[in-house]
């Protein structure tokens, strides 16, 4: 494992300097992941095996990222998956395909997200509401 | 072209099962829909403008459909875009990309029991019944423990019903609901609560008032039973008379006379 990468571990393995889960769209979660481990576009690239420019796009938001990549970037950083935004999304995407009956509950609950997120604050982890 | 004929009509609705929502993967709604409009591939193939190679590819699930393509199929058929589960799923996580939050409480909730969704089948599947989920949510325990009024608020609120659709649902006029809600009724009537209960798919028994209800019909009947319970709540009901004693010293309001119930007692001692 190259310096770099030991690094950016270690830093994003501190909860105080990292949530445990994004609420930011994948390429500004990824950009304030490379952000705190001092991790470049051509390091992310080298160990996916795929062009930086693809990466640099990625990031830009100019081209959507494919699952192969998100897992790629966990491995990079050896965080937990649903640290993604975008991920989670897709956990719940395959739940709601399996009990479609929950979705008009969470469509009543998403109406007033406010009102839902102050009755539920207790589901979410200390600080979740207030982190990054 | 004349699409007007491809219409899903109420009774195409009642004779083919289409329901406003549905709960199928988008194959599966359109084959349904195909089914019940009698329209052909072909021809929902020429009005959306595309290959029939592709739509027969979205029909056997082998391409996600675009959501952009949803209104059009939806306008063909003369439904709602929302009677697709994908669309409906679609408007939903536009919301959650505004609110991320709520895709962490949403997970949270679904796995709130044990790690898998377990959803009870209920005998009554309205989208008011109280679900597993929905109990686990606003915490309803089996048995309310609380006063009638106090328990209906709390699945009124949990099932997202309105006072109207309540008033609908059980044949009550939205007054008397209010005066419920209100606690201005006195004794709800049995029937009243066998309704509700229903409404809300809850057991009868959620609501004291139906236990105080089945409990005093037992005593007109087997009026001696009254003693066992006195000799297992005597002291209970020593101090209930003490406190209801104590208010009516403290507070004239509560005018309590306790001597037609010592009478009561008595005599029922006496008879047994």
């Amino acid at each position: 494992m190259d310096e770099t990468r030991m690094t950016a571990i270690a830093l994003i393995g501190k909860p105080s300097i990292v949530p445990e889960k994004s609420k930011e769209n994948f390429s500004r979660a990824l950009k304030l992941l490379m952000g705190i481990g001092g991790v470049t576009v051509h390091d992310i690239a080298k160990y996916l095996k795929v062009s930086w420019v693809y990466i640099d796009r990625i990031i830009k938001g100019k081209v959507p990222h494919s699952n192969t990549t998100l897992m790629g970037v966990v491995e990079y950083f050896q965080i937990e998956p649903s640290y993604f935004r975008e991920y989670r999304l897709q956990r719940l995407r395959g739940i709601l395909s399996i009990h479609p009956e929950l979705l008009s509950l969470f469509m009543r609950l998403a109406r007033n997200p406010q009102k839902t997120i102050e009755k539920y604050k207790n589901l979410l982890g200390e600080g979740e509401l207030t982190g990054a | 072209m004349d699409i007007s004929k491809y219409k899903i009509l109420a009774e195409d609705r009642e004779i083919f099962n289409i329901p406003k929502y549905s709960d199928k993967e988008f194959r599966e709604s359109l084959r349904d829909l195909l089914n019940a409009s009698g329209a052909t591939p072909v021809i929902l193939c020429e009005y959306l403008g595309g290959s029939l190679d592709l739509v027969n590819r979205y029909i056997y699930g082998e391409v996600e459909i675009p959501i952009d393509r949803l209104p059009p199929i939806a306008k063909f058929f003369g439904i709602e875009s929302s009677y697709f589960l994908e669309y409906r799923v679609n408007k939903l996580f536009k919301k959650l990309e505004d609110n991320p939050d709520l895709i962490d409480i949403f997970l949270e909730l679904a796995q709130t029991h044990g790690g898998s969704i377990k959803i009870k089948e209920n005998t009554n599947n309205s989208e008011y019944a109280i679900t597993e989920i929905k109990r686990g949510l606003h915490r309803i325990p089996e048995y309310s423990g609380d006063v009638f009024s106090y328990s209906l608020r709390v699945l009124l609120e949990a099932s997202g019903a309105t006072l109207e659709e309540l008033s609908e649902g059980i044949g009550v006029e939205p007054i008397v609901i209010s005066r419920m809600l209100n606690g201005s009724v006195g004794m709800v009537k049995l029937e009243i609560i066998m309704r509700i209960s229903y409404f809300f798919n809850v057991k009868p028994e959620f609501f004291s008032e139906y236990l105080f209800l089945v409990l005093w019909e037992l005593v007109k009947a087997k009026p001696k039973i009254i003693n066992s319970i006195f000799d297992i709540y005597g002291e209970e009901v020593g101090e209930i008379e003490k406190k209801i004693r104590d208010s009516q010293e403290n507070n004239n309001q509560h005018q309590v006379d306790l001597q037609p119930m010592k009478q009561n007692y008595i005599n029922v001692r006496t008879t047994s």
